[in-house]
């Protein structure tokens, strides 16, 4: 990934956000259980891009575009957004492409947040 | 809570007994777990003083659980010797002599006083039969019980910190689990997420509907699903509000309050009964014609209740009506689409001069948020002007879009905007719609989202849509009459009608 693309990963506004409406000691042990469950996840959809199971992914996906927004893993929650419309409207063509690309994003996602937060 | 009464052999093994029985028993009380954990201990220190220090020796011990509205009791009764340190305990805690406090343990129960500083311990003859009662009360919390469900543990984790300050949480990454506690334990609030395995969240909600004891706990959708049918079907579950993540604290507090708000005064009033003048007074009509326009309405009340209502005010507002329907059904409903109607009628009657549909919807809104009636239910609107040269001016406010057909065939018009009284500040959006040819329908939900008699749901639909469009060549009376002999025989073979049922068609008079 180019530099740009890796600027875009993490919205650090909305990590101040969540930081206000919670408390900045609070903050490592919520960002813990994100990257816990962000590896969980993708796990998941890499287990599932192997075998089609479209239905798995959408609900994965479903799930990690709200979580992901909330810790500020905007690029993270684009992809997921994408991947779950992809799947409602049956457009199965493109969620391997863009589950890969979400994967691929993962692992930078996770080394940004460590670095910037734990 | 039922009283907890176990009478038993003053032996160190049943000290154990007692306390996991009560401790299960607690399980279910509204109590925080330390205060819950601090039970359980000073049960265990008094009953094993009693066994192993007391002089003479007790044979028997008996512990009560008890409780009112504000407080549960625990009350333990034995036989034996009467502690008289205990006493001093009592008295040195109410006097904060901390120092002397310490300087008279010995037996283990100086944190009896300084847990529960209001602890009675005091002796009693009956009968020539001397036993201690020692009375320990334990007030209960205040706070509103919310449980949370959502399988993203992340998701769960922020909920708990958002609202652990001003709530009591309980979290559930199960539904499973949600369910089985739901159905044992006392809730004031459930928010579920809706995507999840096994049981989704609009099962949860299904399933707490079909039980006398969980029915009536508000209830939130907290989801990403920002899908209007997915919405949609939420809301005719009887939901007290629908969230799109992610959800801010500030937003989220609001909401709670008003939803439990809402439910509090909503349980005040459950027990009105509605007669048959509320339901005349809001069976929907209107003329047969306005100004420049043609219009025709067709309604079905419901077999119970049902929210549909049409206000339209000639004296201040000849030219424009409001088509409402109250989420939800049964007889609250229509309590509530009086209230609306009633409302909507004190603002226009009132107004100092002619109003546009945002402004009537904007007034809906506020008060939908603040008014002490209006803000126990959920109402969407559809606002219409009929103006100069075929023209109208339409607000939405959570509604269906009207949908309008013409030689080109059929669309939905862009007309969209919240449910009142959701957000603090409410700007509806006018939309102008050209009538020179084809005709406006305008409906609630009953009309699309009845269930097909035989077939799958989105049938109905389609097949509204199939006689709206090839109705093009009737006079808007005939269509309307073809439109409504497909419902009725279907509410026929259904053998109830589930939801009002209203439709209004316009045409510009050519």
């Amino acid at each position: 990934m180019d530099q740009k693309s890796e600027s875009l990963l993490i919205d650090e506004s909305m990590i101040k956000q969540l930081e206000n409406d919670t408390s900045s000691e609070l903050m490592p042990s919520m960002i813990k259980i994100f990257i816990e469950e962000l590896n969980r996840r993708v796990n998941s959809l890499a287990a599932c891009i192997e075998k089609e199971l479209y239905d798995q992914i959408e609900k994965e996906s479903h799930a990690l575009k709200s979580s992901a927004k909330t810790f500020g893993a905007v690029k993270i929650a684009d992809l997921a957004s994408e991947i779950d419309t992809l799947c409602k409207n049956g457009s199965f063509s493109l969620v391997s492409e863009k589950t890969r690309l979400l994967l691929e994003h993962a692992e930078p996602t996770v080394t940004e947040l460590t670095n910037k937060y734990l | 809570m039922y009283p907890f009464c176990l009478h038993l052999e003053a032996k160190l093994e049943n000290v154990r007994e007692i306390r996991n029985k009560v401790s299960t028993f607690l399980e279910t009380s509204r109590l925080s777990d330390s205060v819950k954990e601090n039970i359980a201990l000073v049960l265990s220190e008094i009953l094993t003083n009693i066994v192993q220090h007391s002089t003479p020796k007790a044979s028997e011990m008996s512990v009560k659980v008890y409780q009112d509205d504000h407080f549960i009791f625990l009350n333990i009764v034995d036989n034996g010797g009467h502690f008289k340190q205990l006493i001093e305990l009592v008295e040195c805690q109410k006097r904060s002599s901390m120092e002397k406090l310490f300087q008279v343990s010995g037996m283990g129960l100086n944190f009896v006083a300084t847990l529960f500083p209001d602890v009675k311990y005091i002796e009693e003859t009956h009968s020539g039969v001397t036993t201690n009662r020692m009375i320990i009360s334990v007030e209960k919390s205040n706070k509103k019980r919310i449980a949370v469900v959502d399988d993203d543990i992340s998701m769960l984790s922020v909920m708990r910190i958002y609202l652990e300050n001003d709530y009591d949480i309980e979290t559930f990454e199960s539904p499973e689990k949600a369910l089985q506690e739901l159905s044992t334990q006392e809730f004031d609030l459930v928010i579920s997420d809706i995507s999840m395995p096994q049981i989704d969240g609009l099962m949860l909600k299904r399933s707490l509907a079909s039980s006398e004891k969980t029915s009536t706990i508000p209830f939130i959708f907290l989801s990403a699903n920002e899908e209007f049918e997915t919405q949609n079907s939420a809301v005719d579950l009887g939901i007290d509000d629908y969230l799109i993540k992610p959800v801010r604290k500030e937003q989220l507090l609001i909401v709670i309050r008003r939803v439990l708000n809402r439910s509090q005064k909503f349980r005040e009033m459950l027990g009105n009964r509605l007669d048959e003048k509320i339901t005349n007074a809001l069976r929907p009509a209107l003329p047969k014609k306005i100004d420049t326009f043609r219009i025709e309405v067709r309604s079905r009340s419901a077999t119970a209740g049902g929210g549909d209502f049409i206000f339209y005010e000639p004296s201040k507002n000849g030219l424009g009506f409001i088509l409402g329907d109250i989420m939800g059904h049964g007889e609250q409903a229509k309590f509530f689409a009086h209230a609306h109607a009633g409302f909507l009628q004190g603002l226009l009657v009132n107004a100092v001069s002619r109003t546009p549909p945002s402004y009537w919807l904007n007034s809906l809104s506020v008060a939908a948020g603040d008014n002490s009636i209006l803000n126990k239910t959920l109402v969407t609107c559809l606002a219409v002007e009929l103006q100069d040269n075929n023209m109208l001016k339409v607000a939405s406010a959570g509604h269906l879009p009207p949908i309008i057909v013409n030689s080109f065939g059929l669309y939905e018009a862009d007309v969209s905007g919240g449910l009142p009284g959701l957000a603090a500040e409410s700007n509806y959006e006018e939309q102008l719609i050209h009538l020179d040819s084809g005709r406006m329908m305008l409906f609630t939900d009953g009309l699309v989202e009845m269930p097909c008699a035989g077939s799958p749901k989105e049938s109905v639909e389609n097949k509204i849509r199939d006689l709206m469009s090839s109705g093009i060549d009737l006079t808007i009376e005939e269509s309307c009459d073809q439109l409504m002999s497909y419902i009725d025989e279907n509410a026929q073979k259904l053998g109830a009608l589930p939801d009002d049922v209203t439709l209004i068609m316009i045409e510009a008079c050519r």
